[in-house]
């Protein structure tokens, strides 16, 4: 058996999103944004990660498993803001939040998820 | 959301999202935080079974788990309690890293995805 694959925004190195079967892989998402603090940084990638998942025909309240890293995770607190005002009240992830360090110094935050279609 | 089963929605996530045959388990810590890594291990693998029995699973049926430990010296304690308790058999792809954990004194944290029985 073989589900068609469909990818969004390929580029060099990887897709944006993936599509397989009833499942959307999203990538390490991260913001645009550098010099904004760790709760802003976090709005930005959610917001991303609606207009990404809505594109593969998803939502937030399908999202089924979510890594957030953070480079400080003294600053968990606010990403656990932005977190909290954006995820969906009644369908909330399995998730997991740890501190590594990021592809450019100023990045403070990168989630990666995978949802139900 | 019928076709998406989440236990235990907290505040902020889901311990454990059942969906289309697989079970997503959130990041699991340990409850006794003042343990050593050994302890803090088993504690988490307790867990996980717990989770995993609760969605009519079990360890013989995960398919992969990433172990983040705080220090990577102390993988060699993740290991012992790791291997007393996986199913020989049945052993899941596995990955450790180093990264910071949500509080200094949390050593040991674990995801998994595990197909359902």
């Amino acid at each position: 058996m073989s589900d068609s694959i469909k990818r969004h925004h390929p580029g060099a190195s990887l897709s944006r999103l993936v599509e397989c079967g009833n499942l959307v892989f999203v990538a390490g998402t991260t913001a645009d944004n550098k010099s904004a603090n760790c709760k802003a940084q976090t709005e930005e990638v959610l917001k991303k990660i609606d207009r990404l998942m809505d594109e593969a025909g998803t939502n937030k309240s399908r999202i089924l498993w979510c890594n957030v890293w953070v480079s400080d995770i003294r600053e968990k607190e606010q990403m656990d803001a932005a977190w909290q005002a954006w995820v969906d009240p009644d369908n909330k992830p399995a998730r997991a939040t740890v501190e590594s360090r990021l592809a450019t110094p100023d990045t403070r935050v990168e989630i990666m998820m995978i949802c139900a279609k | 959301m019928g076709d998406i089963v989440r236990h235990n929605p907290e505040r902020k996530l889901s311990d454990a999202v059942e969906y289309n045959g697989l079970i997503y388990l959130a990041g699991q810590v340990a409850e006794q935080l003042d343990a050593g890594m050994k302890e803090q291990t088993e504690d988490v693998l307790r867990q996980i079974d717990a989770l995993l029995a609760k969605c009519g699973s079990s360890k013989s049926r995960i398919l992969t788990a990433t172990v983040y430990v705080n220090d990577m010296t102390l993988k060699p304690q993740m290991d012992q309690a790791w291997l007393a308790w996986v199913d020989q058999a049945n052993p899941p792809a596995r990955a450790t890293v180093e990264v910071q954990l949500g509080s200094p004194e949390t050593l040991v944290e674990i995801m998994c995805v595990a197909a359902k029985a």
